[in-house]
Formats: C-alpha cells, sequence, structure tokens
C-alpha cells in the first residue's frame, strides 16, 4: 500500500509541471475576462497579461509534447514545493481580486504625515474656527451630472484652483487622531501595479465628518485653500457639499500614470 | 519519422553534477515546505482582515507584474540554449575581459531587459561561457542602463534629462566596477553554481541534431524547466517584500531626511525592501522629493532598486553560490553609498 502511494506521489510529481503552466494560462484567461487584473495592474499592462499567457501556453504544451517521467529534475518532493510555490499567488489573485487599497495602505504609504512625539490633533492649527462649521447632514447632495476634477489633476494643479470651489471624489480617510472635522479624500496613483501606488489626496474640513467611515466613497465639493499642517501649507478642501457614494468596481478606483 | 526525444536527467554526465536539489538539502526543502504551509494558513485564518487583504493585492501585484517578464526572460534563455552555439557567443565577446565587462554593463541599451527576465537569461549565458565579471556587468546594468529606465525617469523627475542620466551613467559605472571587483575575488568556479558551469546543460547535448521545430520544442522546455525552477524565488522574494511593504510606514523614511549619511541608507534600504521594478521606482522616489528628502538619497533608492532587492537576491541563489551573492550584495550596496555620497557632497 505505503509503496504504491510512494509511486503515485512520484508519478504526480513527475508530472506537475505541465498542470502548473496550464493552472496559469487559465489564471491568465480569468484575470483577462472583465479587466480582473486592473485590481493589480494599470490598464496598459494588458499586453503583458496577454505575453504572460502566450508563453505560459507555449511552456504547457512543450512541457505536454516533452515525453513523460524524464522532465523533472530533483526529488518528487521538491517538485511539489516547486509547484506550490508557483500555484500559490493564484489563490491570492482570486481571494484579492474584489478588494481594493484602502485607508490602511495610506496609512502606510502616505508622505509627510509623521512627525515623532506630536499627534496631528497638535499638528493643525486652526486659523478661522467659523470654517468648521459646516455640518454634513445639512447638506444638500451633489447633482449627478456634473463631472467631479480627478484627485490627481486637481493636485496638481491646485494654484489654478485655489480660492474657488471644485467637486472631486475619493476614499474617505480620519486618521485616529485627526481633530474632529478634519479628514482626508484620496485616491491610490498607479505607475505599474498596486506595489508601487502612491496616495494622493486633500485633506478636507467640515463639521460632521465624523460620521464618515474610513474607505467610504464620497463626493465632495468645497473651496480650495491651503491649511497649515506640520509647519507646511497644505492643499484642503473647506466643505460645502457632501455625498456618499457607492464603491465603484475596483477596476475603476485607481488613477493611472 | 520518430521524434527524437528530449531527455533531461539529473545527473550530466559530462560534469558529474547531481542536478536534483542543487542547493536545498533535506533543511531547505522543509523551510521552503513549512513557508508554504504558513502562508496557505495566513490566508485562511486572516484572508479577510484589511491588513491582510492589504498584503494580498501588493503580493499578487508583484507577482502579476513580474511574472510575465520571468517567463520571457526564462523562453529567451531557453531558445538561446538551444539555438546559440557555446562558440559563436564566445566569438562574439572582446578578447579583453575589461572590454566585455564594460559592454555587457551597457548591453541593456539595445537589449533591455527587467530585473525579474535577467537572472534567467544570464543564467543560460554563464551555461554557454559568458565571463563571470561579464555575467555580473549584465545582471546589474541591464535592468537600470535601459532606455525604458530612462524614460519611466524623465517622466516621473517631470523630462529633468540631468536626473536621467544620472541614473543611467552610475547604473552603467556600479555594475562595471562590480563586474571588475568579482572578477577579481572570484574565479568562476568560486562564484558560479555547478549546474550553471560550462557544459553542464543537463541535455546531453540532444538539440544538436534534430530540425527546426524539434529544437524549437527543446527551447521551449528548457524555458519551462527554469521558469518552474527559478519561480519559487521570485515568489519568496515578492511575499516578503509584500510583507514589509504592508507593515513598515514610508513615512518613518521621510522623518530622515536631514542627514545626507542617514538618507542615502534608509532609501537604500527602502529600495530592497519594496522589490518595485525599474520602471516605477523611479515615481515612488519622485514622490519622496516633497519630505524634502536630498536628491542624493532619491538617486540611491533609483540606482539599487533594479540591482538589488529581495526578490533578485533571493533569485540570484539559482545563479550564483552563497558567498559570492553575499559578496556581491555588499559590493553593489557600498559602491552605491559611497557614489552618492560623493554625489551629495560635490552637489551635482
Amino acid at each position: 500500500m505505503r509503496s504504491t502511494i510512494h509511486i503515485l506521489e512520484k508519478w504526480f510529481a513527475a508530472r506537475l509541471l505541465p498542470w502548473v503552466l496550464i493552472a496559469w494560462v487559465l489564471a491568465y484567461g480569468w484575470l483577462l475576462e472583465q479587466d480582473r487584473y486592473l485590481a493589480f495592474l494599470q490598464p496598459r499592462f494588458a499586453g503583458l497579461m496577454y505575453m504572460g499567457l502566450i508563453i505560459a501556453g507555449l511552456f504547457a504544451l512543450a512541457a505536454v509534447s516533452a515525453g513523460r517521467g524524464e522532465r523533472a529534475h530533483g526529488s518528487s518532493h521538491m517538485q511539489w514545493i516547486r509547484a506550490g510555490f508557483l500555484l500559490l499567488p493564484i489563490l491570492f489573485i482570486i481571494g484579492a481580486h474584489n478588494t481594493g487599497l484602502g485607508g490602511f495602505a495610506l496609512s502606510k504609504r502616505a508622505l509627510g504625515t509623521s512627525m515623532p512625539g506630536k499627534s496631528l490633533k497638535q499638528k493643525i492649527e486652526r486659523d478661522d474656527p467659523s470654517l468648521w462649521t459646516m455640518d454634513i447632514k445639512d447638506l444638500p447632495p451633489v447633482e449627478q451630472e456634473e463631472k467631479p476634477v480627478i484627485l490627481s489633476k486637481l493636485l496638481r494643479n491646485w494654484e489654478d484652483y485655489e480660492g474657488g470651489e471644485v467637486l472631486t471624489e475619493g476614499m474617505y480617510y480620519a486618521p485616529e487622531d485627526a481633530p474632529e472635522g478634519l479628514g482626508m479624500v484620496f485616491r491610490f496613483y498607479i505607475t505599474c501595479c498596486a506595489a508601487d501606488a502612491v496616495p494622493v489626496g486633500v485633506f478636507v474640513k467640515g463639521k460632521g465628518l465624523e460620521s464618515l467611515k474610513n474607505d467610504q466613497w464620497v463626493r465632495v465639493r468645497g473651496v480650495c485653500g491651503k491649511e497649515d499642517v506640520m509647519g507646511r501649507k497644505l492643499p484642503t478642501l473647506t466643505l460645502k457639499e457632501v455625498q456618499i457614494l457607492p464603491a465603484p468596481d475596483v477596476n475603476e478606483q485607481y488613477l493611472y500614470f | 519519422m520518430e521524434k527524437p526525444a528530449i531527455h533531461l536527467t539529473p545527473i550530466h554526465p559530462a560534469c558529474g553534477h547531481v542536478h536534483a536539489e542543487p542547493r536545498s538539502g533535506r533543511a531547505g526543502l522543509w523551510i521552503q515546505g513549512l513557508f508554504l504551509f504558513t502562508a496557505v494558513l495566513f490566508f485562511i485564518l486572516w484572508g479577510r482582515r484589511e491588513g491582510f487583504q492589504t498584503f494580498s493585492i501588493i503580493f499578487s501585484s508583484i507577482v502579476l507584474e513580474a511574472f510575465p517578464f520571468m517567463l520571457l526572460g526564462a523562453l529567451i534563455g531557453g531558445l538561446i540554449e538551444v539555438f546559440a552555439p557555446r562558440e559563436k557567443i564566445a566569438n562574439l565577446l572582446p578578447n579583453r575581459p575589461v572590454l566585455t565587462i564594460f559592454l555587457a554593463a551597457g548591453l541593456g541599451l539595445i537589449f533591455p531587459v527587467c530585473e525579474c527576465a535577467i537572472v534567467p537569461v544570464v543564467r543560460r549565458l554563464v551555461k554557454k561561457g559568458l565571463p563571470l565579471g561579464a555575467a555580473v556587468a549584465y545582471l546589474l546594468g541591464g535592468p537600470i542602463v535601459n532606455p525604458l529606465a530612462a524614460a519611466s525617469t524623465l517622466a516621473a523627475y517631470g523630462m529633468m534629462w540631468k536626473v536621467a542620466m544620472i541614473r543611467l551613467f552610475l547604473g552603467f559605472a556600479i555594475a562595471s566596477a562590480a563586474g571588475i571587483l568579482m572578477d577579481m575575488f572570484f574565479t568562476r568556479e568560486q562564484a558560479i553554481l555547478p549546474e550553471n558551469h560550462v557544459g553542464c546543460d543537463g541535455c546531453h547535448g540532444s538539440h544538436d541534431g534534430g530540425g527546426f521545430f524539434h529544437r524549437l520544442r527543446a527551447g521551449l522546455v528548457h524555458g519551462a524547466e527554469d521558469f518552474f525552477d527559478i519561480g519559487r524565488f521570485l515568489i519568496i522574494g515578492a511575499f516578503v517584500a509584500a510583507l514589509m511593504q504592508t507593515m513598515i510606514s514610508r513615512d518613518l523614511f521621510a522623518a530622515a531626511v536631514g542627514v545626507p549619511v542617514f538618507s542615502i541608507l534608509l532609501m537604500m534600504v527602502l529600495a530592497v525592501v519594496l522589490s518595485l521594478c525599474s520602471e516605477a521606482d523611479a515615481f515612488v522616489a519622485a514622490s519622496f522629493r516633497f519630505t524634502g528628502m536630498p536628491f542624493s538619497a532619491q538617486m540611491a533608492f533609483m540606482v539599487l532598486g533594479p540591482m538589488l532587492d529581495i526578490k533578485l537576491v533571493l533569485m540570484y541563489l539559482s545563479l550564483f553560490k552563497k558567498r559570492a551573492i553575499i559578496t556581491l550584495s555588499a559590493l553593489t550596496a557600498a559602491l552605491v553609498f559611497f557614489s552618492l555620497l560623493v554625489m551629495e557632497y560635490v552637489s551635482l
């Protein structure tokens, strides 16, 4: 019995390579169907996905036709380990394909928001308390037809918008130590893949922001200005209107270079 | 007519090396098995947690971005194996070793290969007799001294040609210096794993005969095997890099902008930890401009990233012996650090 299992194990181990490659061909096909890969990569990398699909397919065909049993190098245990590692990402890809980066990732990637020994509350000087009186519960909903300014465009041209009203949208996030009425609207900006995602966002201020939850998608209208945060003047929107939005599909959440 | 079979046996008759489990003994097997088991267990237990989902996205992204390049590298390597005779490659190389190293360090300009694709390509070239110094120079220089890296640097830094030129020049200079130094410190046999030695391709030279399609198939099989062999190193590297990205706040690095020496060192650590591709790291480096991070430290990040990171070091395990990897890593880090320190103080 034991030797039969051993023989079977060796037999399967020697044939793992084509199966691993076939699994990757299927994974690429699945990612390309309905643009699922956009949860991880930027759209211009579709060609890269097709390239992976084609090469993995060619490798699989060659491995299947290359004769049996003689193909594998190493012990059968090593073959299982190699196959296991190569299949591991597929598990994670399937598990993560319908989620996006949110406030947790923002807290690890935002730059210039920490100053040892000081909380965000201490870092922000409120120059005009009257600016903080708007309560989001009283705000009228934003009209659907109006097109919001994309956050990256808004930040790149902040000087042009300063002093005027602007409509934009993104995810809401308020750090734990943020003072009442201060939060942030942000999105992630991707160059190649989600691993290099850089957050872009503006501070928003207005009374009643506490009723918003972190990672909630919002559309906000506010007056563009700059607030003193940690000794630097940072882009801040003084809220005039806010609307909670349903989360877009994962493949529409990121901004791409 | 019966097709000639492609036999890949574990023991190569020419060199006598056992191809099976060349580096990993029983302990290595257990460690890798445990790693795999733990990864799956964490996925089952914590799959729904926000932090773990962030980790999953980053890990999947790194793998998805790197795999096509690695497959391409394995394919090129496989085709080199069957279509490029050793003698032809030897004839292409200049007679003077230093000239070969310089040529290899700048080869990326006409033959651009990113860091995930370069290891399988160099592995095959080494088996074909590429000298150690040239292999190191191409390995380090290929992903950085190339038009794609230059274009991404220009885009990230608002078309500042000086930044792109400095990056390419430093990449070329450091890759060449590392190649020359590795040649001085090691012989081929001391640095390169036995199964990558010349004449040790494990194929009995079976693809000398056969038609084009038979050789093509043999090249594809070689490529598939390289992918099967090296893939796990990339995955372990991507896993560790994703873990670091999930756990460590980048703001910690931005906090040390005051002292250039520390800034350079910290940005070098960040480059190793993040394991980004050479096209993306210019954008991440550029995002540090607004924190007051010295330019030399940003450049250290951009130069070291494509040469030395977690997944690359793990992939080197399929090519070099451990002592050579440690020396190469230390040399590369030291060369980058001192070059950038000099640049900082001569205020380029």
